[in-house]
């Protein structure tokens, strides 16, 4: 596994369903769900693609800071009040999800897209540490 | 605080011991490495209404089928998780390929009434209750 990307596994709970601790001696909301993710990487990239149902590319917020990327989005809470609750599997919450980036990322060509409750986070490997075929010229 | 207590627990000890067997063997079954029920299910009782709510990122409208058929709502896809061209696959947490899951509805629906919407991988289902399941206030005459 490339050192250039690390995942905190301890950042946000467990599992899907499980919350962050550090909020829960606060304020009902907000709750921060730990979203599900796949880390691909080839020559060129990292690609981090997470499921995000409910959220829209308005609600998602990335920031790199300090070698960390951390990525926010935001749930509206869709039925709050409607009525009673029968049955309920999953909460409605924000998602928030870090990772320790190395400098083998060029942080300023990161980029994001938000389709269909999936986000996928590109961030390009800097030129420094791309792997390179040299070409040798016949003289 | 326990996260549980947030929540509207169960209904009653059926709909529980019927979750966990139903998560047993989604867990056997489910192609993907997550071991998470695909898709979650939320389900709420209104006055007229059943509404119920999957999380489902990444189905296409195309790819899901949704059933209602003897008291039960059934839902059925696929969707694809794909690696891109040429990566190799650090991690791997979402899964699940292809789909299906079953729950009883608590009372009778209108399934010619009803509306499904799928938006941001969220699907929304809106299910009228028959008439006859819907809450009435009969008068009482007098003789």
């Amino acid at each position: 596994m490339n050192t250039n990307m690390t995942t905190y596994n301890n950042c946000c709970g467990t599992g899907h369903n499980a919350k962050s601790n550090e909020y829960d001696h606060a304020t009902k909301r907000p709750q921060y769900y730990r979203a599900p993710i796949d880390v691909h990487e080839n020559d060129e990239l990292f690609t981090i693609v997470a499921d995000m149902p409910g959220t829209t590319a308005e609600g998602i917020e990335i920031s790199v800071e300090d070698n960390t990327l951390e990525v926010k989005g935001k749930v509206s809470n869709r039925y709050q009040d409607l009525g009673r609750v029968l049955h309920q599997e999953y909460g409605i919450g924000d998602f928030h999800r870090r990772f320790r980036i190395g400098d083998g990322i060029d942080a300023s060509q990161i980029n994001a897209t938000c389709k269909d409750g999936i986000l996928t986070v590109r961030l390009p490997k800097a030129a420094s540490v791309q792997a390179r075929t040299i070409e040798v010229r016949a003289e | 605080m326990n996260t549980r207590a947030l929540f509207t627990p169960a209904t009653n000890a059926m709909t529980l011991v019927r979750n966990e067997v139903e998560r047993m063997f989604d867990n056997v079954f489910s192609s993907g490495i997550g071991t998470r029920t695909f898709p979650s299910l939320n389900m709420i009782d209104t006055d007229n209404a059943i509404f119920v709510e999957a999380e489902m990122p990444g189905v296409q409208m195309t790819d899901l089928e949704v059933v209602i058929h003897d008291g039960m709502l059934t839902l059925s896809g696929r969707r694809d998780v794909t690696t891109p061209d040429g990566a190799n696959t650090l991690r791997r947490e979402r899964g699940v390929l292809e789909f299906e899951r079953s729950i009883a509805l608590p009372t009778n629906v209108e399934s010619e009434g009803a509306n499904a919407v799928l938006r941001n991988g969220v699907l929304t289902l809106s299910l009228p209750k028959s008439f006859n399941a819907q809450a009435r206030q009969i008068t009482v005459t007098k003789d």
